[in-house]
């Protein structure tokens, strides 16, 4: 037990003794959970000190540990198969299709139970090993919106196959330039741009592959409005895959730490794709709206009624009313353990997200949350 | 009787979700007292309002101006269809209002439940309510009209 005042109170808390006002009138009972409703009846009362329940469900935060374990592990290793698939593409023909089909398997039976896990996984962002786990976290964006889009199973597998395999061609190209952490000079930026044709010309002459998969990889970077690379083809004649994988890399790019740049929030990121909705087209970025909401996953946000917290899950075709992690109360104290709120549950409708937090004030809670 | 405290919530909190969400200025355009039925126009959203204050807010805009809310509260993506991205746009901008216009009316006193916002589509909406008589609050900007049409009353004490 805890005792607040009840300008701290935060939605989600439970109240561990009746609530009176000075005269003696009930005002809520015990183990009410606290809501916006309560919230604003008590406002009258501000000086009013309550006491809280401080114990969570131990059963269920077990359970979750397990399972966030056993995601983390799964993605883990698709990394670092990943990493080994990419390390020895010198001879393409011992590249083994059914690996492949078992890391798009593991991938999919993820998204299609813990979605929401592995997302956040793809938003813990790390500095080494840039490009496996951006190749990774690639198809599970892919596959996450090619399920939006109603894909079968069939072609979901090979949608997951081009994502995983749509860099491939980089290993191709001289190390030293793509590990280079500075900005490439024009020169090197053409050999980069090598990378979608060699990838596919290189697994074309395994023949273990689909036409499909080929043109995810190699049509990957190329834009609608032609203005892409290496044929500039145009939305019409850019395979869907590739379209799908496009808006992928681009937003993981974009919210990936990279030493010649800063990195964007996940919700700047969204912003940034529909400024070019040109290069995407509309279809597939109303989609990814769709399944990654306007808050995504790992976003910081203040509420309006004042306390900060991280997106952590997603109702789906709810994407304003995502599940919530509460880091601070209206006041800015940080809470001694995150409070967990789902706003789409309808106790919660008139709590709403007012902005996204970023710049100073994301960095100032980055280190809080880091140095706990 | 409908007390100017039970409004002006609605109106300022229209105008800072416009402003802040959209980047518009708004302006208010003239009350006028209407009998219920309320007459919906496109797109309605209706909040019922229990405790202190009694009664139903119902927000009311054409198609053309549901699409351009939507667009600014999706972050500026085109929206060229009242699809269910579009309403789960439109439905939050009921929240946000109605969320701090609660707040709003709470710190003045008044303390109140609200209802979920729901959404009607379809011209032919009429709502009916308690009251004889509805306060109509336009809201006049670029993207067209956003009506609020607002029938609250003291409760009995």
């Amino acid at each position: 037990m805890k005792v607040i005042k009840t300008a701290d109170l935060v939605p989600g808390m439970i109240l561990a003794r009746d609530v009176h006002n000075p005269n003696g009138l009930l005002l809520a009972r015990k183990g009410m959970k606290v809501t916006g409703d309560l919230i604003r009846k008590l406002t009258a009362w501000s000086h009013l000190e309550l006491e809280i329940e401080e114990k969570t469900d131990v059963l269920l935060e077990k359970e979750e540990k397990k399972l966030i374990a056993e995601v983390s592990q799964i993605h883990e290793r698709v990394i670092n198969l990943t990493e080994n698939l990419m390390l020895s593409m010198d001879d393409p023909s011992e590249l083994n299709p059914n690996m492949l089909k078992g890391m798009v398997g593991e991938l999919k039976n993820q998204i299609d139970t813990n979605s929401n896990i592995l997302l956040n996984l793809s938003h813990l962002k790390k500095y080494d090993h840039y490009i496996f786990s951006h190749v990774v976290n690639v198809s599970v964006l892919s596959l996450i919106i090619g399920r939006e889009l109603g894909l079968s199973a069939l072609e979901l597998r090979e949608l997951g196959m081009a994502a995983l395999l749509h860099d491939i061609g980089m290993t191709k190209i001289e190390r030293e330039i793509y590990d280079q952490k500075e900005r490439l000079t024009p020169e090197q930026w053409q050999e980069i741009k090598r990378h979608p044709k060699l990838g596919a010309d290189s697994l074309g002459d395994t023949e273990d592959f689909s036409e499909a998969v080929l043109r995810g990889i190699r049509e990957h970077h190329e834009r609608c409005d032609g203005s892409g690379y290496p044929q500039g083809l145009v939305e019409a004649e850019i395979h869907l895959f590739a379209k799908i994988i496009a808006v992928a890399d681009v937003y993981d790019a974009c919210i990936s730490l990279r030493k010649y740049r800063a990195r964007l929030t996940p919700r700047d990121a969204l912003e940034n794709l529909f400024k070019q909705s040109k290069l995407f087209g509309m279809e597939i970025l109303k989609a990814f709206i769709s399944a990654m909401a306007v808050y995504p996953i790992g976003t910081f946000i203040k509420l309006n009624t004042g306390e900060i917290g991280k997106v952590i899950g997603i109702s789906h075709g709810e994407p304003f009313r995502p599940e919530l992690s509460i880091y601070y109360n209206r006041s800015g104290e940080l809470l001694d353990k995150p409070l967990r709120i789902n706003l789409n549950n309808d106790e919660n409708s008139l709590i709403c997200i007012d902005y996204t937090i970023e710049g100073m004030e994301l960095k100032k809670i980055e280190e809080d949350l880091l140095s706990d | 009787m409908m007390k100017v405290e039970f409004i002006n919530p609605f109106v300022n909190s229209a105008f800072m979700v416009l402003e802040r969400f959209g980047k518009i200025k708004a302006n208010k355009g003239n009350l006028r007292l209407v009998p219920s039925p309320i007459e919906g126009k496109d797109v309605n959203t209706v909040v019922g309002v229990t405790g202190d204050v009694l009664g139903q807010v119902i927000y009311s805009i054409d198609s053309d101006t549901a699409l351009k809310i939507a667009s600014f509260m999706l972050m500026g993506m085109p929206v060229t269809e009242l699809d269910e991205l579009c309403k789960s746009a439109v439905s939050e901008m009921g929240n946000i209002i109605t969320g701090n216009a609660a707040t709003e009316l709470s710190e003045n006193g008044f303390i109140c439940n609200v209802t979920p916002p729901s959404l009607f589509i379809g011209k032919d909406v009429r709502v009916s309510v308690k009251d004889s008589q509805v306060l109509v609050v336009p809201i006049i900007s670029e993207i067209g009209e956003l009506t609020i049409n607002i029938a609250l009353r003291e409760a009995d004490k």
